[in-house]
């Protein structure tokens, strides 16, 4: 099975952004290049949970589409938000590691937030307008944090998976 | 560290945390502080208006620094409370403006604004829209983008801002003409 990749959902969502050749930016592209832009990180993580859950050799097994959709979007959020406190809530500061979640855990959890937020009004809010600036910057953020998520240790991502889907 | 309040009048002045934290030097710039706007000692928290009633539903009136005794300050400015000349409104942009030219750099931003909105959940928040200048954009990345995100969401979360916060970017010109 051929997963969505979310190199390609940015790669969609810069060319959105691009002014066009002739006339002005039309907010439907605009909007467009923000809700895709939350969600090549969204499917970023989606595809750590579900490698994490099923298993990566098992992409074309009902368990692996299953532990895919389990993530609801405000649960991912309520755990970034979780670690984006200057203080852990008691519930998760047992699997806090020493030294902390680590730099770039913490700037995909402050993209997420971000993103889900701006992804929300781009698709919901129809007073909501997205300038072709807003638009170029929030896809180059979301292509750092998609960095960032792949620069996270390993064991690091593991956590973060369990966390989200176990507790 | 010099504390920043938000204060309303009458009986209680403040609720919850100060919105920032500095130090003296930068409250004196940022809020145009001088030596006779002190209002208070250490000891007597100041109130304003009829402090027999509860006026908070007029909002915020006045900005108050708290200057504590162990903060280091010149002579003529004894630890208290001093209160600013600068509207909460206004106060309120200068800390957003503050806390985002540290990430994004003050020569890249013209203005920062912000109105009261809702999260998608229903939370109180702020929709912050920073004015660019017309050549800014190319000089800011997408890690300092992701950087200042981070920062206006610890900044209003410091204040007691419940809710997720939108950071927008325009520059004056797109502001002003349409798109389709």
């Amino acid at each position: 099975m051929t997963l969505l990749n979310p190199d390609h959902l940015i790669e969609q969502a810069e060319q959105l952004a691009r002014p066009p050749a002739n006339g002005a930016p039309r907010q439907a592209d605009l909007r467009r290049a923000v809700s895709t832009t939350y969600y090549a990180l969204f499917h970023a993580i989606l595809v750590d949970v579900a490698d994490q859950l099923a298993g990566r050799a098992r992409r074309n097994s009902v368990e692996y589409s299953l532990a895919y959709r389990s993530v609801p979007h405000r649960q991912l959020a309520n755990l970034c938000e979780e670690l984006s406190k200057t203080t852990l809530g008691a519930k998760y500061r047992p699997f806090e590691p020493n030294g902390g979640f680590g730099a770039d855990l913490l700037a995909v959890a402050s993209a997420l937030i971000d993103l889900q937020e701006k992804r929300h009004s781009a698709d919901y809010d129809p007073l909501y307008r997205v300038t072709a600036s807003d638009a170029s910057l929030t896809v180059q953020a979301g292509r750092a944090a998609l960095n960032h998520w792949r620069s996270v240790p390993r064991n690091r991502r593991r956590l973060f998976v369990l966390i989200l889907t176990l507790l | 560290m010099a504390d920043i309040w938000p204060v309303y009048e009458g009986r209680e002045p403040t609720r919850g945390g100060p919105w920032a934290s500095m130090s003296l030097n930068d409250a004196i710039e940022l809020f145009e502080l001088q030596p006779k706007d002190r209002v208070a000692d250490y000891i007597h928290t100041p109130r304003f208006g009829s402090s027999d009633r509860d006026l908070s539903i007029l909002g915020f009136k006045h900005i108050v620094v708290e200057v504590p005794p162990n903060e280091e300050r010149p002579p003529d400015w004894p630890a208290g409370f001093y209160r600013s000349p600068v509207s909460p409104t206004d106060a309120f942009n200068r800390i957003l403006r503050a806390t985002l030219s540290a990430v994004l750099g003050e020569a890249n931003l013209v203005r920062v604004e912000h109105v009261a909105s809702t999260d998608s959940r229903g939370r109180n928040t702020f929709k912050v829209t920073v004015i660019l200048g017309p050549t800014a954009r190319p000089r800011i990345s997408g890690d300092l983008s992701l950087a200042a995100a981070g920062r206006i969401q610890k900044a209003l979360s410091k204040m007691g801002v419940e809710g997720s916060p939108i950071l927008q970017y325009a520059t004056e010109d797109e502001l002003i003409h349409d798109d389709q």
